[in-house]
């Protein structure tokens, strides 16, 4: 009758995912070891970092340009830095934390295909097709917010996965909080946000019996159950960032967010992936073939045996991660992003849920083999589209020789500024720079409370007035597109000091102030 | 019944010492450092209050794990011969509701249960010649009884039970109000439930119900509310084994321990949430009975302020009556009925008194800005309070528009959404039974009854 539920613990957690922890633990180290943490990577870190350890600590530090859950993530800990310095000077805080997060969607993964039905031999073999996937285990390690999003849309896949075969509303609520948090991570949450409302209307629209009002009612408080947090998660980030730095938008409409880089890239990403639309389309189709090269064919023979069984549950996954996997295409092919290879991640888990569900349906050995390898062809597939610049720019920064040495250099030049700057000994809001390039140094120094940085609240006066502020010196980028120190603190008198990278080229200069 | 129990006294002795005490000590360390106390208050408030939301979480999530309401099928409660059954007491308080006395005959004769096993009693006032009248006229069966309660004072319906108590017959004891709809099969269910459960469990709380939801939005705001209340907090409380605030009316109970426990505290204006806690503290459990009574809600504005000032003052008054002797309490309750006392019985009125005080100042922040306030809301305690602004308000609008779809209302969405209206009317509610409690402890609001009914059958006192 009445159970304890303080005894229970969820299937999930009793599963040990040993094995995939331990090499995405390996990955986060080796990107440690080697300085190639990403820029991204030291950048969300660093938002953590502001709001506590910074001149001026307050929690709307965390900024309003990248969505801010794998920052918050990162705040509990922080404080182990203290004791560890190389946490968040070293950027190993973050690459651990991605390690978790990506072990746990393993765990998730893992229970998605249990709860599709799909034998334990079957099960093994495709939870490894995912967790052994080159791009899963590099953004395992990296410390980017991929394995935060897809954690977030697995348990999403899962709630939903459940809801579809049970119809509980109950367990809406859990898939509402999981699309919410998506958007914590990547706005590409944006779409499940808008697709998964509608599935849900749709499905108990279609499957309660009765009159039409009440159906209606029914299906519209449950697409309300399910879409609410999500569009609380986007309308309150919008809010808040109105209100604080006084921009609905920031990632679209700020000069150092997405829209701003991309169109300030568009020739360079141009020169690559094709300046127009069948260019585009044909690069994209390159990633993804590189990615998932069966997926097409695993998708439509799912979807087949899915409708001929009249099984609803395949529509979790194919919702949940296919409206992401649309939404960037759609973003690519329109311009208006980047064409990173990552944009396309949701293939790799889609593809292997995919050939669980076929599995799943026809449990038979002719089946079996065939879905098994088209999930599993995807890893030297993988392999070799990693080994090609050209589709995976980001990736080759941190695999190829030359991409690794210049992600390296940039790395210790950030290191060495710190150092030098540390070696001053200057007072408190010594220096003022723009964070949106000069977090890695602000993170790496041992002293950042002398930085005046872009989330202080006195920063654009101290921007507009150096001196008035006690700014004794301005930290100018030279690569910064948007720097806003650089651009309006007009520097008149010569660098006292400039770094170079390995080839030579000017990173950074202190300029005095008069 | 014990008189350290009771409500007669809302502060005992030692209460009031301690609260002048504590009065004093805050006011001289006020004048001294007025900006520390200000923020410390703001701290604790905020803290508390964070706490009692992420509480009443943690008791819908509890609820939704297993099965925590106790179910009779029909059969199972019909299967019991007649000559099984034991003598189960009605007892129907009612004071000045001439107009809905003849409806509660016709319910009441609706309860399945032989006759000669079933002992109703109806607890008039003496001085309510009206509804006696009333009564007189359609009281007919041998098994109902007209038993009027003496003048004396306190004149409120937990001493109007007792009486009916002291001359009670059965071995089981329910209570209902008389415009209650109570499931006909619903004595029967207890029986079975009772039985099943063993002597730990001396009283079944059963679901309480509206029956004119669709009125207008107070009722519907109101079945809401009662739905995530007898859905989701009480068997969450059930789930996590915390004490049972118990409901004014549909509660049944074993006579003879609830005799021992001294019955109901007349002074205590929401006798029944001090009985849940005072069982919790003498080791008895209650259980949650799958049963639906259905009752009037109150549809009139002026109407549910009283009704609800009365049920917070009382819950004030519960509050601090369990918190006279705090470690005998923290014995007899452990650590989860001291959460579910602080959070759940003091924490439910404070929480709508405080709402509007929060929220005046959060519009007064957003109007003026004034730098003051930015001292007085220091960094952890002033994120913790935003946080609890935004996701303490949604996460509430939200189970209510789960409520709307457990409870199969999918119409009540507008309602469910709407809810910051109905907080509004709560906060009201919360000054009055603050300002209550101070000036008029005892003072029993009484509720109007049959407001559903049309205009020229309502005669209320």
């Amino acid at each position: 009758m009445s159970v304890d539920v303080l005894t229970r613990t969820p299937a999930v957690l009793k599963k040990p995912f040993v094995f995939s922890a331990v090499v995405y633990l390996a990955m986060a180290v080796w990107f440690w070891h080697s300085d190639l943490v990403p820029g991204d990577s030291a950048s969300r870190a660093a938002n953590a970092w502001y709001t506590l350890f910074s001149r001026d600590p307050h929690l709307a530090a965390i900024g309003f340009v990248w969505n801010p859950l794998p920052s918050l993530i990162l705040l509990p800990f922080l404080p182990l830095a203290l004791i560890f310095p190389a946490l968040t000077q070293q950027g190993l805080l973050v690459v651990l934390v991605s390690a978790a997060l990506m072990t746990a969607t393993v765990a998730v993964l893992h229970d998605v295909l249990r709860r599709s039905d799909v034998p334990r031999t079957a099960r093994l073999v495709l939870t490894g097709a995912f967790a052994l996937h080159p791009m899963i285990v590099i953004y395992s390690g990296n410390g980017m917010s991929e394995a935060c999003f897809l954690l977030c849309l697995m348990l999403a896949v899962r709630a939903l996965l459940i809801w579809l075969a049970d119809g509980r509303a109950e367990q809406l609520v859990p898939l509402g909080l999981a699309i919410g948090l998506a958007y914590g991570a990547r706005y590409e949450a944006l779409a499940p946000v808008a697709a998964v409302p509608v599935l849900v209307f749709l499905t108990t629209f279609a499957r309660t019996p009765g009159d039409r009002p009440r159906r209606i009612a029914l299906a519209r408080t449950d697409a309300v159950l399910a879409g609410l947090p999500g569009v609380l998660a986007v309308i309150l980030w919008a809010l808040a960032g109105k209100l604080i730095v006084g921009q609905w938008f920031a990632t679209f409409s700020s000069q150092y967010g997405n829209s701003a880089q991309v169109s300030a890239n568009a020739t360079g990403i141009g020169s690559v992936t094709g300046d127009d639309l069948p260019g585009r389309i044909g690069y994209w189709f390159q990633q993804m073939i590189g990615l998932a090269p069966l997926f097409v064919l695993v998708l439509v023979a799912a979807l087949v045996m899915a409708w001929r069984r009249r099984d609803p549950r395949i529509l979790a996954a194919f919702t949940v991660l296919g409206s992401v996997l649309a939404f960037d295409a759609l973003a690519f092919l329109s311009g208006t992003s980047f064409g990173w290879l990552r944009f396309h991640i949701t293939v790799i888990p889609l593809t292997v849920l995919l050939a669980g569900h076929l599995i799943a349906a026809r449990p038979r050995p002719a089946v079996v083999p065939v879905a098994l390898a088209a999930a599993l062809i995807s890893i030297p597939a993988t392999l070799i589209t990693l080994g090609q610049p050209a589709l995976a720019r980001e990736e080759s920064e941190w695999l190829t020789a030359d991409g690794a040495a210049r992600t390296r250099g940039l790395t210790l030049v950030n290191r060495q500024v710190a150092a030098d700057l540390d070696a001053m000994a200057l007072p408190e809001g010594a220096v003022l720079t723009d964070a949106a390039y000069a977090f890695g140094i602000v993170l790496a120094s041992d002293h950042p409370r002398q930085f005046v940085i872009t989330p202080d609240r006195d920063f654009a006066a101290a921007v507009a007035d150096p001196a008035g502020h006690g700014v004794r010196y301005l930290l100018l980028s030279a690569q910064g597109a948007a720097d806003a120190v650089r651009l309006r603190a007009a520097p008149t008198l010569a660098p006292v000091q400039s770094w170079h990278d390995a080839r030579g080229g000017l990173q950074w200069s202190l300029i005095p102030v008069p | 019944m014990n008189p350290g129990f009771s409500a007669q006294v809302v502060l005992s002795r030692m209460q009031r010492a301690g609260l002048i005490v504590a009065l004093v000590l805050i006011t001289g360390w006020a004048v001294l450092f007025p900006m520390a106390v200000l923020q410390t208050l703001v701290a604790i408030v905020t803290v508390a209050y964070g706490a009692a939301i992420v509480f009443r979480v943690v008791l819908v999530w509890a609820s939704t794990r297993g099965e925590h309401l106790i179910r009779v099928s029909d059969e199972e409660a019909r299967a019991v011969a007649d000559h099984d059954l034991p003598v189960y007491t009605v007892l129907v308080p009612a004071y000045r509701e001439p107009a809905v006395i003849g409806q509660l005959m016709s319910h009441l004769g609706a309860l399945e249960y032989p006759a000669d096993k079933l002992e109703i009693i109806l607890l008039l006032e003496e001085d309510d010649r009206e509804t006696i009248d009333a009564a007189a006229a359609v009281v007919t069966g041998g098994h109902v009884r007209i038993l009027v309660v003496p003048e004396s004072q306190p004149k409120t319906k937990p001493k109007a039970c007792n009486v009916g108590l002291e001359q009670a017959t059965g071995e089981f004891v329910t209570i209902y109000d008389a415009e209650d709809v109570p499931d006909p099969l619903q004595l029967r269910r207890a029986v079975v439930a009772l039985r099943r459960l063993g002597p730990s469990y001396v009283c079944l709380q059963a679901e309480l119900g509206y029956f004119n939801v669709d009125q207008n939005r107070i009722t519907k705001w109101f079945a809401l509310e009662y739905a995530t209340w007898f859905r989701s907090l009480l068997p969450g409380l059930v789930a996590l084994r915390m004490p049972i605030p118990l409901g004014g009316t549909s509660n049944h109970f074993r006579a003879r321990e609830l005799r021992e426990l001294g019955a109901w505290d007349p002074y205590n204006v929401t006798e029944d949430a001090d009985l849940g806690i005072r069982l919790a503290r003498s080791g008895y459990r209650v259980g949650v009975l799958d049963s639906v009574t259905l009752e009037e809600a109150n549809s009139d504005f002026i109407n549910w302020i009283k009704q609800r000032s009365r049920w917070y003052k009382g819950y004030l008054m519960t509050w601090l009556v369990h918190l006279r002797s705090p470690r005998a309490t923290v014995r007899q309750l452990g650590w989860r009925g001291i959460l579910c006392l602080n959070l759940f019985v003091g924490g439910t009125p404070l929480a709508a008194l405080l709402n509007a005080v929060l929220w005046a100042t959060t519009i007064l922040w957003f109007l003026d800005r004034p730098p003051i306030m930015e001292e007085i809301f220091v960094p952890p305690f002033y994120y913790l309070g935003v946080i609890c602004l935004v996701f303490g308000n949604a996460t509430v609008i939200y189970l209510n528009v789960l409520s709307a779809r457990t409870m199969d209302r999918p119409d009540l969405l507008g309602t469910a959404l709407l809810s910051p209206g109905y907080w509004a009317m709560m906060s009201l509610a919360g000054a009055k039974a603050a300002w209550q409690l101070v000036f008029k402890p005892s003072y029993w609001e009484k509720t109007t009854h049959g407001l559903h009914l049309p205009k020229e059958a309502v005669d209320v006192g």
